[in-house]
């Protein structure tokens, strides 16, 4: 993708899978972590905007270890604490390659947010944008990206990952839940 | 079906759909002597066949079929995750199976609403297959109607092959009326049998063969065989790893044994995969012995919170909140009017139980004994049965009846629980 000619990239991904779509939030149920990964691919970098849903009964658990004055509510700096590791913990879980080269994800802009659930009852909702570059290749216009994400993988959830290609990216041969045009 | 049954049936629908995951219905996904769809791509199994079914009723809103076996799927993923949602999922391929065909001519689909209430209907329009005469009986067990249940599972013998999908839910029923009826060794004669027809077929789900292994460790573990029941609990997460009962039933094994800190781990690991309010509590316990108060205090609050969560869901979890509660002696009038309420429609022994020992903790000991007496009736070998009628003779000063059930009760499984089995300890010893 270092030509600014248009480019192909074939896109190897893998998602668990984990269930079926239902009427409710949390459709596979209150004690499931959702995850949601959107990858940017472009000449020169990748972009992955990662969600992370909690349903009411992780966050019931998460908002006990985040809360550490145990007032009951999350102070700004206590969902900065939280998210930190959070973040940093995920881009360990998260496998990215271009060609057979790691790349590291950065992390940029990340949010924790407090989302009425079941019966108005809380769940959290982290929102982390991470970003890498993407290594110069060889003549060929064709790359190879892999993502695998390893996060939560004993934990019984949603994944879904969309792959949205930028200006002058083709996407084939993926393996991703779905693709799509850029949308922010 | 008759009067008492008829109008009680609306209520079924939520509870036998949380019994075929407590009481460890394995390997029901439908019926199965029907296959007029054709069958999905072999390749990881479940998953492809949940989605071509799936995809077949998006293409054909009027395949009964396919909802019927779609709603069979779903229920197995109920009893491999824990997550309630499948059984919503199975409710509405069930409907979306009746909405395809009158019930007359689509015995499949009520097949799969007569768990809420057409069973004995089924065995009328069907009475030449097993199936039927399966949901009739497992509806009438966990009703307590056990001399009913017993004749639908004799109906049902009468139906099956020696070999197949339908001998293994058969061995399963047998095993688990044996075991109710105190007759453990026809109950470890027909578990075995049942595992022995899981594995006797390529095609039986992995979840299958762990169900049946996890089966027969829970029947060890009874009868305080715990050696022989970690064995299972092991083979179980072998053959399917990350199977929530079996890692449960292992922690419970290993709390036996004096490992706290194994158990610890154990259910850790449970509750990490599905927060099983059952498990829950007994981490809290363990946290408890471990003398890790703050840990404990916070598995305690999240029962608290799954029963908010379950009470806006359907209240399926009251049973196991109430004994919850009566194990942990709190919130006694809420624990005794919840079971009190689930008795009315499910007088089961262990609905007669847990209303035993609700009713002590609340006070109530002349209702403790009359319910105790109910829960004892078949002459089950459950410490835990023993412990609460040991428990109930004593509130009532029956001194020699205490110290011969929980005698009894120890004597059969001395450590079946961490924190109660030193309680009936220490009782026998007053």
């Amino acid at each position: 993708m270092t030509s600014p000619r248009r480019a192909a990239v074939r896109l190897f991904a893998v998602a668990l899978l984990a269930g079926v779509p239902g009427a409710t939030a949390h459709p596979l149920g209150n004690f499931t972590i959702n995850h949601y990964a959107r990858v940017e691919v472009d000449a020169e970098r990748l972009r992955v905007r990662y969600v992370i849903d909690l349903a009411e009964i992780p966050t019931f658990q998460e908002i006990r270890r985040a809360d550490a004055d145990g007032d009951g509510s999350l102070s700004a700096a206590e969902r900065d604490a939280y998210l930190e590791p959070v973040v940093a913990a995920t881009i360990q879980g998260i496998d990215l390659g271009v060609d057979g080269i790691r790349v590291a994800l950065a992390p940029g802009t990340k949010t924790l947010t407090v989302v009425p659930g079941a019966g108005g009852l809380p769940t959290l909702r982290v929102v982390a944008d991470l970003a890498a570059a993407v290594p110069g290749g060889g003549s060929s216009p064709r790359r190879h990206v892999r993502f695998v994400d390893a996060n939560d993988r004993d934990r019984i959830g949603w994944r879904e990952l969309v792959v949205v290609p930028g200006a002058g990216i083709a996407i084939f041969d993926s393996s991703a839940f779905g693709s799509g045009s850029r949308t922010s | 079906m008759d009067g008492r049954a008829r109008a009680s049936a609306p209520r079924l629908g939520l509870l036998l759909g949380f019994l075929s995951l407590a009481a460890g219905a394995c390997g029901d996904r439908g019926p199965g002597e029907r296959e007029a769809t054709p069958a999905p791509p072999a390749a990881n199994a479940d998953e492809a066949a949940i989605r071509y079914l799936e995809s077949r009723v998006r293409q054909d809103t009027g395949n009964f079929v396919a909802y019927d076996k779609l709603a069979g799927y779903y229920l197995q993923r109920m009893r491999e995750n824990g997550s309630l949602t499948y059984l919503d999922l199975a409710g509405r391929a069930a409907h979306a199976s009746l909405a395809a065909l009158p019930a007359e001519g689509n015995p499949g689909g009520l097949a799969m609403l007569a768990q809420v209430d057409h069973g004995a209907r089924l065995t009328e329009l069907e009475p030449g297959t097993s199936y039927p005469y399966q949901i009739l009986g497992d509806a009438l067990l966990e009703l307590g109607d056990y001399g009913r249940a017993a004749a639908a599972y004799r109906r049902m013998e009468r139906l099956v092959g020696r070999r197949g999908e339908s001998r293994l839910n058969l061995e399963t029923r047998l095993g688990r009326l044996a075991f109710l009826h105190g007759q453990t060794d026809a109950a470890e004669r027909h578990l075995s049998a049942a595992l022995a027809s899981a594995l006797d077929r390529d095609s039986t789900p992995r979840e299958t063969i762990a169900c049946c292994h996890w089966q027969l460790g829970e029947l060890y573990f009874a009868l305080g065989h715990y050696a022989a029941a970690e064995t299972h609990y092991r083979e179980a997460l072998v053959t399917f790893p990350d199977y929530f009962r079996a890692l449960g039933a292992l922690a419970r094994v290993r709390a036996a044994q004096g490992d706290v800190r194994g158990a610890i781990a154990g259910y850790e690991r449970a509750t990490r995969l599905v927060p099983d309010p059952t498990y829950v509590g007994a981490l809290g316990d363990l946290y408890r012995i471990a003398g890790r108060e703050s840990d404990a205090r916070a598995q305690y609050d999240l029962v608290e919170h799954i029963r908010t969560l379950s009470a806006l869901a359907g209240t399926v979890y009251d049973r196991q909140l109430a004994s919850f509660y009566a194990d942990h002696d709190i919130e006694a009038e809420m624990a005794y009017a919840a079971a009190a309420k689930a008795y009315v429609v499910r007088r089961d022994i262990y609905g007669a139980d847990t209303l035993a020992w609700t009713a002590l903790k609340a006070g109530r000991v002349e209702e403790a004994q009359a319910a105790i007496g109910q829960a004892l009736r078949l002459g089950t070998s459950d410490a835990r049965l023993l412990y609460h009628a040991g428990m109930v003779a004593r509130a009532a000063g029956d001194q020699a009846r205490k110290r011969e059930l929980l005698g009894r009760a120890l004597a059969l499984s001395p450590a079946f629980d961490p924190v109660h089995a030193p309680l009936a300890r220490e009782a026998v010893e007053e």
